[in-house]
């Protein structure tokens, strides 16, 4: 978790970093330059276990995948738009998309920029801040 | 060791709902049956693999055995996402290869009722925020970023396909859909085997674009094995199981290779195309050499995209190959003749046997009313998201 010290939010997942800037962040192999999000054990492409300091991510990519999701697990509201986007800065994330997403298809291939979003509140108050990425317009 | 593997019995229940039966009497009367069609008993079995996913914790096979035999042989409980009868199936062949079998039974069972969208139970979180999991996440994350449940990852894939071919369109899925949901009218084991219309089919609930209702597998109930021989155990068996014997030319088990997007997405193309190529690298054999072809239709889109997966067209050809009749019935390469995962369904620990099965009746020249005349090489292919992929080639023994 990354601390927000004085604040009453949290990222929704350890790869977004909120403040001024909203990004994602996260680690490139010493070894091979492969980019993860997540935490790792290793590097899955060369196995190598050097992943020297967090990187920044920036907020912005190119969409390689989308739908529109209709049925989901109780809870989930419907309908939304699930995707991928490959980051300019190395990297793919799994995200919701939000603007020129009408035909999925036509998405595939268009610009997108992260944006932040209040997600949920838990008993104590505090925010969880989570992010999407809205479909530029082609 | 054997140089050679064959399949000398197989079976299958019907798939559907089979809510008075339990796992094991699904696994019993496949194992049974397959043991009949090969003129063997539980007693003779070197070895036993048993594929379930969802009681998988429980010791399925040796719940099966003590119905049928308790031998004291030993069982391999395997669980490998939808590819996990296949996994069972090659572990059994894996046996024969070690020489430490020359006899062995595969079973691929499961009981999934009316389950609805297919998910792992998350466990409860707390009323207070607490990163959970490599990601960190504090909320469940689905629909919050994106779905990871299976009929997103199958239709982003297929969005993903229109978008990279030219001349493909959601048309081309929907036709996929038709063609089983057609082919599974004539295969009394199918759990649905109802003809629906192109516009039925486009105009049905959307679960997720553009996978409509049916186009997505149905949950259900059911159970394949098959039993295996090495070159010594064939030799002593009845001629008349000895001639109906089906060879495996190729048992190909592959993991996801890496590639840039795998934190994202799982990328259902390169790992079918890795065990594909294994496999006819495998059998000495290509694309062209298949009469039938049983894959992994989880999804309508999964269809099209696993064609030129598999080689049964040329790179971007998907589309031409469907318009061109050449997967249907009485078409070059007829394509899960079975009404496939879409109308046959999908009991996952099942389903990787189910599609051996049907090749092999095939094979054998025993597939009834959808019989694929003169079919004298078959492939089965099953792809289990995490992700395991297997491909079975099998060939008419011969003569």
């Amino acid at each position: 978790m990354t601390a927000y010290a004085g604040t009453d939010v949290i990222p929704v997942v350890d790869y977004l970093v909120l403040g001024a800037h909203p990004h994602l962040a996260g680690s490139r192999c010493a070894g091979c330059g492969a980019v993860y999000l997540l935490r790792r054990s290793a590097c899955a492409r060369c196995g190598g276990d050097e992943f020297g300091e967090r990187v920044d991510l920036g907020h912005s990519g190119v969409v390689t995948a989308a739908t529109v999701v209709h049925r989901a697990p109780p809870g989930v509201s419907t309908p939304f738009v699930s995707g991928v986007v490959a980051l300019d800065s190395g990297g793919f994330v799994r995200t919701n998309l939000t603007g020129s997403v009408e035909d999925p298809v036509a998405a595939i291939g268009r610009r997108a920029v992260m944006r932040t979003r209040s997600i949920a509140t838990d008993s104590r108050g505090m925010e969880a801040i989570g992010y999407e990425f809205e479909v530029q317009e082609s | 060791m054997t140089d050679t593997v064959w399949i000398v019995g197989a079976a299958m229940t019907k798939f559907g709902r089979f809510p008075d039966l339990d796992v094991v009497d699904l696994g019993t009367s496949a194992a049974r049956a397959a043991l009949a069609d090969s003129g063997t008993t539980m007693h003779q079995m070197q070895t036993v693999a048993v594929g379930n996913v969802f009681e998988g914790i429980t010791g399925v096979g040796q719940r099966i055995m003590h119905q049928t035999g308790q031998t004291g042989a030993p069982v391999y409980n395997v669980s490998n996402a939808c590819a996990t009868g296949a996994t069972a199936l090659r572990t059994a062949i894996l046996s024969l290869r070690a020489g430490e079998a020359d006899l062995a039974l595969a079973i691929g069972c499961e009981q999934l009722g009316k389950r609805g969208l297919l998910a792992a139970d998350a466990e409860p979180r707390g009323s207070e925020f607490s990163p959970r999991g490599r990601d960190g996440s504090v909320v469940e994350p689905e629909g919050v970023l994106g779905s990871s449940m299976m009929p997103a990852v199958f239709a982003e894939a297929g969005v993903a396909y229109l978008a990279r071919t030219d001349g493909a369109s959601v048309d081309h899925f929907f036709k996929v859909a038709q063609k089983n949901h057609l082919n599974s009218t004539l295969n009394p084991l199918a759990q649905y085997r109802k003809e629906f219309s192109f516009e039925q089919i486009a105009g049905g609930d959307m679960i997720s674009y553009p996978n409509t209702a049916l186009m997505c597998s149905p949950t259900g109930d059911g159970a394949a094995a098959v039993v295996i021989a090495s070159d010594a155990a064939l030799c002593k068996l009845d001629p008349a199981v000895r001639g109906r014997a089906v060879k495996v030319s190729a048992s190909v088990l592959v993991s996801d290779p890496w590639v840039d997007q795998a934190e994202a997405s799982w990328d259902v193309d390169t790992i079918t195309q890795v065990a594909a190529w294994q496999a006819y690298e495998s059998a000495g054999l290509g694309p062209s050499d298949l009469d039938m072809v049983e894959l992994h239709d989880c999804f309508a889109t999964a269809e099209l995209i696993h064609y030129e997966n598999l080689g049964l067209c040329e790179p971007c050809g998907g589309a031409d190959f469907l318009d061109s009749g050449a997967p249907w019935r009485g078409g070059k390469t007829p394509v899960n003749i079975s009404g496939g995962l879409l109308s046959k369904g999908h009991p996952l620990g099942a389903t990787g046997i189910a599609g051996v099965f049907e090749v092999v009746a095939h094979l054998r020249g025993e597939a009834g009313d959808r019989q694929i005349d003169g079919a004298r090489v078959g492939l089965a292919h099953v792809l289990g998201l995490g992700s395991a992929c297997a491909v079975h080639v099998l060939e008419k023994r011969a003569a």
